[in-house]
């Protein structure tokens, strides 16, 4: 089944729709994903070069408190977003690539909507870009180089349709990586790393940001798709005609005042304890 | 011999005799289905009662997703429709719709999924059930699929 999802090829004449965005903000960009996958029958790559504002990206499930370092994200203004996808916590910004791969279980088949052929198919699209620069593989779901991770990814599926979506790190600020806690769940060949040890920013592999975007690009017709062009007003007609979003901007005072409600709670359990004591 | 067991227990927690026969089980070589309940395309289980309904997901669903560390349900009180999302599920770092068979007020959530999600992979058909639904149309039930039907469909490939 691995084997057959990996090497998956569409059916010929099956087109993905490319949109091409370069430092949109993160937030329009969620929206604008998740829009296109519940709101449209069509197979869909979108590529964006940066966005503008430095920005935290939770998961579905992500606790902000736990995650973040919220009064450091407060003091920097740097929003935090929830977006609609599974996976872990990220921090973007200009230098982040961002990549959506949207398809319809008909398109490939073999690759069932399930996560697990999802990425397995991932990881072979993603392999004729990255795997002549070194030793790239899929490890523990994370795209690594060796073990060393350059690239998060998460997944939405909806009956039918699946999205797949990433952030390169084509470099990162290492104050603003360092909001972000040691989550609780970590991949085993993290090895308890700090962040700035276990990332590799993409810079160090890779000759040519344009180039890497090009490649990108031009993986789609590499797997045997149809690629045609579209534009931004198509995608914002979806966004109209979407009635479900999951990704949202943190109000970030409501998070710091439950930080602040969490800590009285300690401290009073504390009290009663002393007295008991 | 183990999915035999299983499947008697889950089936005892529903309150359902489970078929002795294997051949009322599934064939394919992990998933269970469970006599007495209702199946859907989008792998959701129904049991119906009355004009209430509990609704969960398959052993084939769990064993397709991974293992579940992140359950959302909709609130008592408020609406599924058939075809539509009730709920999300996250594993493996996908966030993943699970689709309502069948439409009605929701009048019972299983609040310990919040705790501890890994109950849907383990018990899929008892202490993984998610919700349970007031139908508002009885009629619906009859679009889904028997036992037997779902064991073909999912062996089809056709899912």
């Amino acid at each position: 089944m691995a084997a057959a999802a990996a090497a998956a090829r569409p059916p010929p004449g099956t087109v993905v729709r490319l949109l091409r965005l370069t430092g949109f903000p993160i937030l329009a960009q969620l929206q604008i994903e998740e829009a296109l996958l519940r709101a449209t029958p069509d197979n869909w790559f979108v590529i964006n070069d940066g966005t503008p504002k430095p920005s935290v990206v939770l998961g579905v499930s992500g606790k902000p408190h736990e995650l973040v370092h919220l009064e450091a994200a407060a003091a920097r203004h740097v929003p935090l977003i929830k977006r609609f996808t599974g996976g872990g916590t990220v921090v973007v910004d200009g230098d982040t690539i961002f990549t959506a791969l949207i398809m319809q279980q008909q398109s490939l088949p073999g690759v069932e909507a399930y996560p697990r052929p999802v990425m397995q198919y991932t990881e072979d699209l993603y392999r004729s870009v990255f795997g002549s620069h070194g030793a790239f593989w899929l490890r523990e779901n994370d795209y690594c180089f060796g073990d060393r991770k350059f690239g998060g990814n998460a997944q939405a599926i909806t009956k039918d349709r699946w999205l797949h979506h990433t952030s390169l790190l084509w470099d990162f600020k290492r104050d603003r990586m360092a909001l972000l806690q040691q989550p609780a769940k970590q991949p085993a060949y993290r090895q308890g790393r700090h962040h700035l040890e276990f990332i590799l920013p993409l810079h160090e592999v890779l000759p040519c940001r344009r180039t890497l975007i090009d490649e990108l690009c031009g993986s789609l017709e590499t797997a045997g798709f149809v690629v045609r062009e579209a534009g931004l007003g198509d995608a914002e007609r979806a966004l109209a005609a979407n009635t479900l979003c999951g990704t949202r901007l943190l109000d970030m005072q409501q998070l710091l005042d439950g930080v602040g409600g969490r800590r009285q709670g300690e401290i009073g359990q504390q009290a009663t304890a002393a007295a008991v004591l | 011999m183990a999915l035999a067991a299983f499947a008697k227990q889950a089936a005892g927690s529903l309150g359902l005799r489970c078929s002795a026969p294997l051949c009322a089980l599934a064939t394919r070589g992990y998933a269970t289905v469970v006599d007495g309940l209702s199946y859907s395309k989008e792998h959701e289980w129904v049991k119906a009662d009355g004009g209430s309904a509990t609704v969960g997901i398959t052993d084939f669903a769990q064993e397709e997703l991974g293992d579940l560390v992140y359950v959302e349900l909709p609130e008592v009180g408020s609406t599924v429709t058939a075809g539509e999302r009730f709920s999300v599920v996250e594993s493996v770092k996908a966030a993943s719709d699970v689709i309502s068979p069948v439409t009605g007020e929701v009048t019972e959530v299983n609040a310990s999924l919040s705790d501890d999600s890994s109950k849907v992979n383990s018990d899929p058909f008892g202490e993984g059930w998610m919700i349970k639904v007031k139908l508002a149309d009885e009629g619906e039930l009859a679009g889904l699929m028997d036992p037997k039907a779902y064991t073909d469909f999912c062996e089809s490939g056709a899912h």
